[in-house]
């Protein structure tokens, strides 16, 4: 059979939906995806702020050593002798199972991330005259 | 009422056209992203990326071609974006089969005529658009110069290229 005539069998087998489930959908993608990007937002946000404190009491007391020379470090070193005490155990995994859970909750937030450098290079398609880029097969 | 004015009311803060836009456009759009992505699981995500776009582009759609036209642009920098994805991810996870539609659903393209689909999706990117824009959207080259912005003489070439390659790679020459 001529390839033309197969292409065009082919064209019988068109996709077909239903609009109107597809429009719901189409919705509720926005509203999950306008949600994260407020998230992604809130949270440079705090980090700009956090950053910004950080930078307003580093100008207010330009000299941290003398802060840092004011703490007794003999404290903070863990005498690995001693019977380890099942109560700082305890709060280690804590510790640990509470990062675990902020690295996993983290990871949506750099997805949320690349989806708006998503986002930022459409918007510079849809701006410079609807330019389209066809790649050429190597 | 046409797609123009349908647009207009949508920047004049009518946001409820959107839908009509959609409703209008979705049967050609999820055709033209099966067939250029390979599967109707793909082309449903990629049609719903492209209406997504579509939305929040529309306050700035500045009338300089067809809504059709810039809708087709976007459909297929979504199906290129997509098809260089694809690229990487083949380059270190191992080809994973798409997955089957329900049983009720028509038959895909790729489940009519397999040696035929797979050709099609072994052509160059460009080719395999400028075909698929011919054949299964029923465009003329005109439009789709205009689409794909290049000469119409160059979209007859990409045309006739890819169907003397369907014929070679099948063995029909």
């Amino acid at each position: 059979m001529l390839v033309e005539k197969r292409l065009n069998s082919l064209k019988s087998a068109s996709p077909s939906g239903d609009p109107d489930l597809f429009i719901t959908d189409l919705k509720g993608e926005m509203i999950r995806r306008s949600r994260r990007r407020q998230n992604l937002m809130t949270s440079v946000s705090g980090f700009v702020v956090a950053i910004a404190i950080g930078v307003g009491l580093y100008i207010n007391n330009p000299n941290p050593e003398s802060i840092l020379s004011s703490i007794d470090m003999s404290q903070a070193i863990i005498d690995l002798s001693s019977e380890t005490d099942s109560l700082n155990v305890f709060d280690d995994e804590q510790f640990l199972l509470a990062s675990i859970d902020y690295v996993v909750e983290r990871t949506e937030l750099f997805g949320s991330a690349w989806e708006l450098v998503d986002d930022l290079s459409l918007y510079e398609n849809l701006e410079t005259n609807e330019t389209i880029y066809l790649e050429e097969r190597s | 009422m046409r797609d123009r004015e349908l647009v207009k009311r949508f920047q004049n803060g009518d946001e409820e056209v959107f839908d009509e836009l959609v409703k209008r456009h979705y049967t050609s759009t999820l055709g033209l992203l099966t067939r250029l992505s390979g599967n109707r699981m793909d082309g449903d995500d990629l049609c719903q990326e492209v209406f997504i776009r579509v939305y929040r582009g529309l306050k700035g759609y500045k009338f300089q071609s067809k809504f059709s036209t810039w809708l087709y642009r976007i459909s297929i920098n979504v199906a290129n974006s997509h098809h260089r994805k694809e690229k990487v991810r083949k380059l270190f996870f191992t080809n994973h089969e798409p997955e089957n539609l329900p049983e009720d659903e028509p038959p895909e393209p790729r489940e009519l005529d397999p040696e035929l689909w797979q050709a099609i999706q072994n052509l160059p990117q460009k080719q395999k658009t400028v075909l698929t824009l011919r054949i299964f959207q029923e465009l003329r080259f005109k439009q789709i110069a205009a689409i794909l912005d290049m000469t119409e003489n160059s979209a007859k070439v990409n045309y006739h290229h890819s169907v003397k390659k369907l014929k070679e790679t099948i063995g029909e020459d």
